[in-house]
């Protein structure tokens, strides 16, 4: 039985479907895939998959994965073949190999966020935001609501991009089983305090990180 | 495709991809190769929609057509609705984003008739005027199929035309043909003549009615000639018809998240009360190799995990053994689930019940659909109490311990003895699973019961009788529960008569209704069908405004020689027949499956032969 993790973006019409919604669609698409897929041997059967760290309804993502196993040895070609027509239209197959990393050394997100407004008022917010002592907001957990200082979580926030209406910064963000913050976070603490009138808001996860900030990919 | 101003409403509202497609099955074609463009609307929900079997017969049919592009649109929930107003997205087809009004020809089905206000609201949120004969030629050709077609006078005001009966060949011949009258430059009326000529293609608006001062229907004629009865279309040739073995499949679920065959089309039983017995007559049945070897390819192609071998009565289908030894070949080795959802009590063996349970063991429900053998005889559901034990207890050894069965109140003749008999049937059921001594260990037995409010339905032999009010199912309803007090092994659970009231009113309904439905909608009545957005008062507000009497089109016995609002139209059962099978209900006779014995009903005529070889059996 051999272990692969199955690399993909999530891009265009996908992002639209939950975590839940994804674990439907994987395990249709390696039914139809053909491939000699491990099935758990419980009462009633099913694929087993590991999906490596949700992502939000509504986020793009350039670095999903999820695990399943093979009951036979495999090459990568036959793989991305195999599964070539069987996903639904956004998701980008990227590789398919045995894991380079364990799941829960996943410390740290990077977000790159694209905010539609007038571009003088969200470079204030991200500036008076950059010089705030802190910013407490409300997480809401499967324990309960507890209030966190983003100012002390989030990273490296920098503008990346600049438009009359259009801007885009990049940040990097706590990620995986200890602690998980939503972008979201921050989007709503920007709007609440700073009054910016943020049209729309496009989110896209960049890469994953270690402890020590070394890419995992 | 997706442009911000749709990307900002997605991220605004539940589900949103209920509104995006891109599901792997779903059709992309370039718009500039194809002639035609249809718009299969469904007016309800896209995971109700995308339960039905008929929207991916039809999606298939049209697009294995190189020249037209079928596309798929739903009606969108509340929360859509308000983003789309807000931010004026005119309602568009999944496929392509583009609006319904580039379509040529935007299709609904009409599955029930709760769900005409989400018509209205569909052609609202498009911009396209509600009215047909509001719309000239720049507008798409709005039109309906689906069961209720069989009298959708009380919405034949708003569509171009309808569809009667099987639409895997005229849906295909409409498009050819207006695509040629389009090229030649006809107007509308000359298009809609042209089409009216096409076999199962009813154009309302080339009728016209006359009524009597009681409100009754004087006359129908046409001048134009069109067709008086219009017939019904049908696949003479199911046996060796192909089905579809890639569809769309929903990655957001849906009610019925399955693989679906169709394993036959009509029925033979004959039950008087229901409508579908009726209307899709005649009974064929699918070829078991066709089945089998499109069974597989279907679940190759979607990855579906659980097959549904559909229709009105499986355990019919004169293979249907054979066919499920063929199946389980493959679905054990590939870890698919055969469900049969429609056996009948009477014809339920110990191989079948083996067969079934090898795969999945679940609850089993039963449609005895009266509580008594009187009842059950002059609703012709030929069913004997010994069959429903010897039925009841083979499942029970099979290892269920759950039981459903579905009745139904307010049958013709019914009495409050019928009601207690709902309560004996269920208690004996649990009496069935206690005598006996290899019963499963450890669980208790558990019947629940479901009660609907019977509404009469055109082509039916109950078409000429009056519904029960109100009052009187509140009654019956009460008593049942009296009857079923302090046993906690029955679960009842009954339907809400307002809404079987309004379904009595549409489905026998005329032509003077339009209006009513349209004021309800501007009311603010949509999704009907949901418990949690009807709003009876609108509905009577509505019908009071336009001075209607509800009572006239459900709680009236009508005569046999009134004209009804369906009656210059044909789905192959004849009134005459129809008058004989209910003047033996009122004598309590029944009929025999027509199978068996052929009561001459007339659909053998939509077929052009006999529609079984008697003398061989």
């Amino acid at each position: 039985m051999n272990t692969i993790r199955l690399k993909f973006r999530k891009k265009g019409l996908s992002i639209y479907y939950s975590q839940l919604d994804l674990q439907r669609v994987m395990a249709r698409a390696l039914k139809k895939s053909g491939l000699p897929v491990w099935y758990s041997q419980g009462f009633n059967p099913h694929i087993y998959m590991t999906f490596t760290l949700p992502l939000s309804l509504g986020h793009e993502s350039e670095c999903e994965s999820v695990d399943f196993r093979l009951n036979e040895e495999m090459s990568e070609a036959d793989i991305l073949n195999a599964l070539e027509g069987t996903l639904p239209q956004g998701i980008e197959l990227v590789g398919a190999a045995a894991p380079d990393y364990d799941a829960r050394s996943i410390m740290f997100a990077k977000y790159d966020i694209t905010l539609y407004g007038e571009k003088a008022d969200i470079l204030n917010a991200l500036n008076c935001y950059e010089a705030a002592e802190q910013a407490i907001v409300t997480k809401t957990t499967k324990k309960g609501k507890k209030n966190i200082n983003l100012k002390e979580l989030i990273k490296d926030i920098t503008v990346t991009d600049e438009k009359d209406t259009e801007i885009t910064f990049t940040a990097i963000y706590p990620a995986g089983t200890p602690l998980n913050i939503n972008p979201q976070l921050l989007l709503d603490f920007l709007k609440e305090n700073y009054g910016i009138e943020v049209i729309d808001a496009f989110v896209i996860r960049k890469n994953l990180f270690d402890k020590d900030l070394n890419i995992l990919q | 495709m997706i442009d911000n101003k749709l990307k900002s409403a997605l991220l605004s509202i539940q589900k949103p991809a209920r509104y995006t497609g891109g599901e792997p099955g779903c059709i992309i074609k370039d718009k500039k190769d194809t002639d035609i463009r249809f718009a299969f609307c469904f007016p309800d929900t896209y995971e109700v929609g995308m339960s039905h079997l008929g929207l991916k017969v039809i999606y298939d049919a049209l697009n294995k057509q190189p020249n037209i592009w079928c596309e798929r649109c739903f009606a969108p929930w509340t929360d859509m609705i308000e983003q789309m107003k807000e931010k004026n997205i005119p309602l568009f087809a999944l496929e392509s984003k583009d609006p319904l009004t580039a379509f040529d020809i935007v299709g609904f089905t009409l599955q029930y008739e709760l769900s005409y206000t989400n018509v209205l609201l569909m052609l609202e949120l498009a911009g396209i005027p509600f009215y047909a004969k509001d719309r000239d030629e720049s507008w798409p050709l709005i039109c309906a199929g689906g069961p209720c077609t069989c009298n959708a006078e009380p919405m034949a005001d708003f569509f171009d035309f309808m569809f009667l009966g099987e639409g895997e060949f005229h849906t295909i011949d409409v498009c050819n043909k207006l695509n040629e009258l389009k090229k030649a430059g006809k107007s509308k009326k000359e298009i809609l003549v042209e089409l009216s000529k096409i076999d199962g293609i009813y154009v309302p608006s080339l009728y016209q009615i006359e009524y009597n001062d009681d409100n009754t229907i004087k006359s129908v004629s046409s001048d134009v000639n069109a067709p008086i009865p219009c017939t019904k279309a049908i696949v003479r040739d199911f046996k060796n018809h192909p089905f579809p073995t890639d569809v769309a499949v929903p990655m957001i679920g849906a009610i019925h998240d399955r693989a679906m065959v169709e394993v036959l089309r009509g029925c033979v039983r004959g039950c008087r009360f229901c409508q579908a017995g009726f209307i899709y007559r005649p009974f064929r049945e699918r070829d078991a190799d066709l089945i089998d070897l499109g069974a597989k390819e279907l679940c190759r192609c979607t990855g579906y995990e659980e097959v549904s071998l559909t229709s009105l009565s499986t355990s019919d289908h004169p293979q249907l053994e054979e066919l499920l030894d063929k199946m389980m070949v493959w679905t054990e080795k590939e870890k698919v689930n055969i469900a049969l959802p429609s056996l009948r009590v009477d014809n339920f063996s110990e191989s079948l019940v083996e067969k079934v349970s090898k795969v999945r063991k679940s609850g089993l429900t039963f449609a005895p659909e009266a509580g008594t053998q009187r009842l059950r005889d002059i609703i012709n559901k030929n069913v004997t109490e010994e069959e429903i034990e010897k039925t009841c207890k083979l499942a029970f050894k099979a290892g269920y311990s759950a039981v459903k069965l579905y009745f139904m109140m307010g049958l013709p003749g019914e009495t409050m003895e019928d009601i207690k008999g709902i309560a004996d049937t269920a208690k004996k059921v649990i009496e069935y699973y206690y005598s006996m001594p290899d019963r499963p260990k450890g669980r208790g037995a558990e019947v629940s019961i479901s009660v609907a409010c019977f509404v009469p339905k055109p082509f039916t032999p109950f078409q000429f009788v009056a519904q029960d009010t109100a009052e009187e199912f509140k009654a019956k309803q009460a008593y049942l529960l009296e009857c079923c007090a302090n046993n906690r092994r029955i679960k009842v659970s009954y339907h809400d008569s307002d809404t079987s009231f309004l379904e009595a009113v549409f489905a026998r309904g005329d032509r003077k209704l339009s209006k009513v439905i349209l004021d309800a909608y501007k009311k603010g009545s949509i999704f009907d069908g949901w418990f949690e957005c009807f709003n009876y008062q609108n509905w009577l507000d509505a019908f009071a405004e336009n001075g209607i009497d509800m009572a006239f089109y459900a709680n009236r016995q009508r005569t046999f020689e009134e004209i009804n609002p369906w009656d210059h139209i044909n789905y192959g059962v004849t009134k005459d027949f129809l008058i004989r099978e209910y003047e033996k209900s009122l004598e309590a006779m029944t009929s025999q499956p027509c199978n068996k014995q052929c009561y001459n009903c007339g659909a053998n005529k939509l077929l052009g032969r006999a529609c079984f070889e008697y003398n061989k059996a």
